[in-house]
């Protein structure tokens, strides 16, 4: 009956456990290394999500979004799962003196450990062309990415040398089963037996001796992430950069705010940072970087990560204990954040969530950025000069352009507007927002939206001049004082009212009502004009006919769509007007690209490389649309001014609806 | 070095000016700021504190609420406030009021803003140097001080004056000395507990009688809003319009 010998012509074998159990301690020993360097940060509540982490690792849903590496990637990982649980068969079969591995059973365990060894050694050929075929900027290569996959391919080749020679002396007559072994059993067929049993055991301890060597290096090199990267996305919060954390400001013990040394950040933020591959699918995915702006979301990752290593005294294969000499050496003063990470960098975000959309391992970039910003802000007082004039406009008139706050309502001249005296429960908050009511532009979005609520018999109600800015870009720029302010006053003013729902036309008003104002009391149910207008369609409230061809796409907003989900709504109305062709870009949905506006970027001047929303705009010109249709008044003001030489209508999905239903 | 920092609470610049009657500009709903020349003068003040070291003292009159304002001047760093409660608006009466309390408190400069964005007077640094007897130097764009002296560039009109003087003086500064830090929230936090001392002065020995009264100028020329959505349409009306009232 087919079967295997353990231990076959191996003496020594306790030699071995020694040699695992001294790699072991190395593993363990770097392991809690890694963990005391999560130990420096501050204190943060995590839930575990296990069943969503296997979900995502078993099915590499995150990983093949880019489906040539993550291809690779799977062959690797679903390899190193099949051989792990083949040696585990061994063990059980050896250690509790069971007899597993008999007859077809054994056949097949044969062929499928031949199989995913193969797969292991594809796929490192195929990392190891990548890495070399890519461009450098992309590639990002240092000697530690080549010495692992050396390292992994030496561990398999090994095991199929050591397969093969067994296979050549003891000429079983179920060879086939063991395909890729009966390969490398033909390199030794001219050898004597005692040659290859004296071989068989210079590979079987040179394999076991490389496999020790792998498991003592993964705390110190890119292989931690097999324990780092599991835990990250483990501990993962879906909502992380969507809602921003709060800080407590009246705490007059405290020395600073926001993050300016690498203790201020959470464990988990440590954590995350320790996590990083350099992978590169956050560089590939981030407006400021494909705009040639100061900004790479995986430099940044990478930076910080220097600075925990460097302030937990750690190295490893790819950042050196020299790396820090130069970096003190080159006169600044080591420990600051800000000897790692350039401000340029952290102001050059626009908060989009691209990079954590695609993050494999779930590193959670915006908030740590933000962190960063409320330090420079709030501690440092440094921060670009055109913001300290939106600051004082904010806070003063409640509105990013200063004027006055009591000219917010001035939109209303010559406007029906319905103001409800219903009961209140019924009554609709309609929330124009900064945008909505002072700017000349998305003053019409405004106007159309109240058309489209008069017309659908909508009961609403205005704050009118009682309304201030919601906060977002105050939040978002790192100034979270001025953002505590304008809450706690719209949400005074909001109560007053007695309201329990908002519409608002700006995904960053919806965003950060109703996301964010619950963490200081105000609980809405905030719905985006989108959704409200799907709503009043399906209840046959509005007309959708119209004899005009209409070539349509739309841009969907970072806010509405990457912070909440919302592609469906939007899309589900445009498609019911009649005559209608959604034509649709390559990036859409959760891989829209931001129109640059967002994170506060509307307020800071875009003087460093391209223009993103001109990158956009070329997306929007190869579709044949006529109509760019958006639902953002900060995408609507990029969008515009980046296609106003071309013949295209920049329009808000209100402006489309009404202009249709009249 | 001792600096006082005249400070004046004005109107915001986007506030809605609305007259109640009798001939009373409406206090109603208004925001309040400190007048942006104040800050260029607080801004310069913590500059030579800093530099060699110091206390910086604001000094203001106004209602008693202008405390709110004066507290935002101490989180931008100033080390405590003295506030004159007064009604008071005309600036022969206000320079009579700080003239008395600046010189029980003892000074080695005196730094304002040059004018005031509300009236627009531009007097309290004169006639508190006279009260004072020390010299002035008005408009100043630039400082550069010693112990014992202080020279001055000043804009005026069609050049630049250099001005040295010795100490104790008033210097009102113009815009374009400095830019104005933003108060970081350890320093607004730090100013709640900063002193402000309010002083109540009845008794000035001449009494002055001044009344103000305010009317709103009705603008007997037409504005012209062009629609701004469109800045390349918008420039075409202009430059349009401008050709037809002979402009351009």
């Amino acid at each position: 009956m087919p079967s295997r010998e353990i231990y076959w012509n191996i003496s020594g074998q306790y030699f071995m456990y020694l040699m695992i159990l001294t790699a072991l301690g190395f593993f363990a020993h770097g392991v809690y290394k890694h963990y005391k360097l999560w130990c420096m940060g501050k204190k943060e509540n995590r839930k575990s999500n296990y069943i969503k982490f296997l979900g995502n690792i078993l099915s590499h849903r995150n990983i093949l979004k880019e489906s040539l590496p993550g291809f690779m990637h799977l062959l690797i990982f679903l390899g190193f799962i099949i051989l792990f649980l083949a040696t585990v068969i061994i063990g059980l079969e050896h250690y509790l003196h069971l007899e597993i591995l008999q007859g077809n059973f054994y056949l097949g365990y044969s062929l499928l450990t031949d199989f995913f060894g193969l797969a292991i050694i594809i796929g490192i050929g195929a990392a190891v062309l990548r890495r070399i075929v890519k461009p450098v900027t992309e590639a990002d290569n240092k000697p530690e990415d080549f010495i692992i996959l050396v390292l992994i391919a030496v561990i398999v080749i090994t095991g199929f040398i050591v397969e093969g020679l067994r296979l050549a002396i003891l000429d079983v007559n179920w060879q086939n089963w063991s395909p890729v072994g009966k390969g490398f059993s033909r390199m030794f067929l001219g050898f004597s037996e005692s040659a290859q049993k004296h071989l068989h055991l210079l590979f079987w301890w040179l394999h076991v001796f490389i496999v020790c060597v792998f498991i003592a290096l993964i705390p110190g090199s890119k292989l931690f992430h097999l324990i780092a990267a599991s835990l990250n996305q483990i501990l993962k919060n879906e909502q992380s950069g969507k809602v921003l954390n709060s800080l407590d400001l009246e705490d007059e013990n405290a020395e600073s705010f926001g993050t300016g040394e690498i203790n201020d950040f959470s464990w988990k933020q440590l954590l995350d940072l320790d996590a990083c591959t350099r992978c590169g699918r956050c560089q590939n995915n981030c407006p400021a970087y494909i705009a040639e702006k100061p900004l790479n979301p995986k430099e940044l990752t990478q930076d910080l990560k220097k600075a925990l290593f460097f302030a937990g005294n750690m190295s490893n294969l790819s950042i050196s204990r020299h790396h820090f000499f130069q970096e003190t050496a080159s006169g600044i003063e080591a420990g600051g954040l800000f000897n790692y990470v350039s401000p340029d960098e952290i102001w050059s975000c626009t908060t989009c969530l691209a990079c954590q959309e695609v993050c494999p391992i779930g590193v959670e970039h915006v908030q740590k950025i933000i962190d960063l910003r409320r330090y420079m802000v709030m501690t440092a007082g440094k921060f670009p000069k055109e913001l300290q004039t939106t600051f004082r406009n904010l806070d003063t008139n409640g509105n990013p352009w200063g004027i006055g706050w009591a000219s917010r309502a001035d939109w209303t001249e010559n406007i029906n507007i319905y103001q409800s005296k219903e009961p209140k429960e019924d009554v609709i908050l309609y929330w124009p927002g900064c945008f909505g009511s002072y700017d000349e532009r998305n003053k019409k979005v405004t106007k159309s939206f109240i058309e489209i609520l008069n017309a659908a018999e909508v009961k609403y109600k205005i704050l009118g001049n009682q309304e201030k800015c919601c906060g977002d870009s105050a939040r978002r720029l790192g100034n979270e004082l001025i953002f505590q302010m304008l809450v706690s006053e719209n949400i005074e003013n909001i109560k007053k009212m007695g309201i329990k729902k908002i519409v608002t036309q700006c995904p960053h008003c919806y965003n950060t009502l109703k996301n964010e104002y619950p963490q200081f009391g105000g609980d809405y149910e905030v719905v985006h004009h989108t959704q409200l207008i799907e709503e009043l369609i399906k209840e046959g409230k509005l007309s959708l006919e119209t004899n005009k061809e209409l070539k349509i796409t739309f841009h969907d907003p970072c806010y509405l769509g990457r912070y909440n989900n919302s592609y469906v709504p939007v899309r589900n109305l445009l498609t019911r007007i009649s005559n209608l062709s959604l034509l649709e870009m390559d990036n859409k949905m959760a891989d829209s690209f931001c129109c640059g506006a967002g994170g506060g970027q509307m307020w800071i001047e875009e003087n460093k490389g391209k223009r993103i929303s001109s990158i956009r705009s070329l997306e929007v010109e190869k579709t044949d649309a006529e109509i760019l249709c958006t639902a953002c008044p900060f995408c609507l003001t990029m969008l515009s001014d980046s296609l106003e030489e071309k013949n295209m209508a920049v329009l808000d999905v209100a402006e489309i609806i009404n202009g249709i239903n009249k | 070095m001792k600096i006082i920092v005249l400070v004046k609470e004005t109107f915001d610049t986007e506030a809605k000016i609305l007259l109640e009657s009798p001939n009373n500009i409406s206090q109603k709903d208004v925001k309040y700021i400190i007048n942006p020349y104040d800050e260029f003068a607080i801004e310069e003040a913590l500059r030579i504190v800093e530099k060699f070291g110091g206390e910086v003292i604001l000094c203001s009159v106004g209602r008693e609420d202008s405390q709110i304002t004066i507290r935002s001047g101490l989180a931008l760093g100033a080390d405590r406030a003295k506030l004159i409660v007064s009604g008071a608006t005309d600036s022969i009466t206000v320079s009579k009021f700080l003239a008395q309390s600046i010189s029980q408190e003892g000074f080695d400069l005196i730094l304002a803003g040059w004018v005031a964005i509300d009236d627009n007077n531009a007097q309290v640094p004169a006639r508190l140097s006279e009260l004072l007897q020390i010299p002035l130097v008005n408009v100043v764009i630039e400082i550069e001080i010693s112990e014992d002296k202080i020279i001055c560039r000043r804009d005026s009109d069609d050049k630049i004056e250099i001005v040295e003087t010795g100490l104790p003086a008033i210097i009102a500064v113009q815009r374009g000395i400095n830019e104005p830090r933003y108060p970081t929230v350890k320093n607004i936090l730090q100013a709640k507990k900063k002193k402000i001392e309010f002083l109540y002065m009845e008794k000035i020995k001449e009494k002055v009688n001044i009344n103000i009264s305010y009317d709103v100028i009705q603008s007997k020329r037409k504005g012209l809003l062009i629609d701004g959505s469109s800045p390349q349409k918008a420039v075409t009306i202009l430059v349009e319009k401008l050709k037809e009232a002979k402009v351009l």
